[in-house]
């Protein structure tokens, strides 16, 4: 079992991993840049290491939700780059909660997969450059 | 460029209200101001205003704040705002030595690049604060979407690509909610009409503030991690657009209807992938032939009005 310390680590590794991840993908401009927060002061005080992506556990469910906010560059099908940044989402959280979880590093296949069952990514374009 | 003139335009009276509480606190919100997160104002996780905040800070009444004195909120957002007072100081710096070493012309060119510069940076901040409905992309059974201003962005530009032609204001809904609106009698949408009318001029109630928001609508599960979160509808279904448009008397309004129709529909299938079921199409506004840029959209007279 994870507690809530072991938990609030493991949210940050995902969110790094996933973000190291969507920004690799060929038509990711940039993570949501979070001027927003900037310009509130909410910066300093943020516990989410990257504007962009948000993880959280969602007890009842069992789940990992993740949700990444993205802004795309021009020249790139939108839905193709969401699709690519689900998938890249996908891996990395997969690997992370399969390495970090209640997985051992040297997790199977089988136990990977058990992992990318319990994650739900939601990915929204919020602007084009 | 300075970043006090880019504030918004708040309530000009004065931030000094009267009795006990205004005495301790110059920006507390009183009963003028408690509206303020109806209207749309930024609120600080303390409750404050934070344009009030800019504002009273602006006024050099923040350190006079008793409240804003020992806030961390308050102080972080004042900490944050001076950087990017900084940072637009910094520029204008810049701006003015580049003015020494360079002509006129030059001078002219260099402003109206950093006026596009902070032009755009200042649309991804209000696409921040204020980012809009979200809407579906691709597959049903798909949990991606994108905020209806990025859209609208995609669909006005590829419309502005006709030569002669300038696009303006550019809405986007579900078409399953427009529907469900449309069949309720009492409140249909005023923006909603059929798209085979689409070279009707629409009437002037035809804004952000029509009956469309008053569709029910639900946070998607993952916004309310984030301070802005978006609101949107839970349909996955293809979408109405809303456009309107201005062209020169080169166009017949059949033959621009139908030529915008195409350049949209194309736009939504090969830029974005969103499923479009209607596009209604509005002529507004006639353009003069002198800003009519043979090779699409306007000229550069033009592009200083393009939204209105």
């Amino acid at each position: 079992m994870v507690n809530a310390a072991g938990r609030r680590e493991l949210a940050g590794n995902l969110t790094r991993a996933i973000a190291d991840a969507v920004v690799a993908i060929d038509g990711v401009a940039f993570l949501r840049p979070g001027f927003a927060d900037v310009v509130r002061g909410v910066g300093r005080r943020s516990t989410h290491p990257v504007s962009g992506v948000r993880v959280a556990y969602e007890a009842e469910s069992e789940q990992w939700r993740i949700t990444v906010q993205l802004v795309t560059g021009q020249g790139h099908r939108a839905l193709d780059v969401t699709r690519a940044v689900r998938a890249a989402a996908t891996s990395a959280a997969t690997k992370v909660l399969s390495s970090q979880l209640e997985h051992p590093p040297t997790a199977t296949g089988e136990q990977q997969s058990d992992a990318g069952r319990s994650l739900s990514v939601t990915v929204t374009v919020t602007g084009v450059v | 460029m300075a970043m006090k003139r880019n504030r918004p335009s708040w309530d000009g009276g004065p931030v000094h209200e009267g009795g006990q509480g205004a005495a301790e606190s110059p920006i507390r919100e009183g009963d003028r101001f408690m509206d303020g997160d109806v209207n749309g104002d930024e609120l600080l996780p303390c409750g404050r205003s934070l344009a009030l905040l800019w504002q009273a800070w602006d006024a050099e009444q923040a350190d006079s704040d008793l409240h804003v004195a020992g806030c961390p909120h308050c102080a972080a957002a004042l900490d944050r705002l001076q950087a990017l007072q900084d940072l637009v100081a910094a520029d204008e710096t810049a701006d003015r030595d580049f003015e020494a070493a360079a002509g006129r012309s030059d001078n002219e060119a260099f402003g109206s690049r950093v006026e596009s510069v902070t032009a755009r940076v200042m649309d991804v901040v209000r696409l921040e604060l204020r980012p809009g409905r979200t809407l579906p992309l691709g597959e049903p059974e798909e949990d991606a979407w994108i905020v209806e201003a990025a859209l609208a962005k995609l669909l006005r530009k590829a419309a502005d690509a006709l030569p002669g032609v300038r696009a303006g204001s550019c809405r986007i809904r579900p078409a399953a909610r427009q529907d469900a609106a449309f069949d309720d009698s009492d409140s249909p949408p005023s923006w909603h009409r059929d798209a085979t009318h689409s070279s009707e001029t629409p009437n002037g109630s035809a804004d952000e503030s029509g009956a469309l928001d008053t569709v029910p609508t639900r946070a998607v599960g993952g916004a309310p991690f984030f301070q802005a979160p978006m609101v949107i509808t839970p349909d996955r279904g293809p979408v109405d657009v809303y456009l309107e448009v201005a062209a020169t008397l080169s166009w017949t309004v059949p033959e621009l209807a139908r030529s915008v129709r195409e350049r949209v529909t194309t736009a939504a299938d090969e830029t974005v992938g969103i499923r479009v079921r209607a596009i209604d199409v509005s002529v507004v506004d006639v353009l003069d032939d002198e800003f009519a840029d043979p090779l699409g959209g306007v000229g550069p007279a033009g592009e200083r009005s393009h939204r209105w």
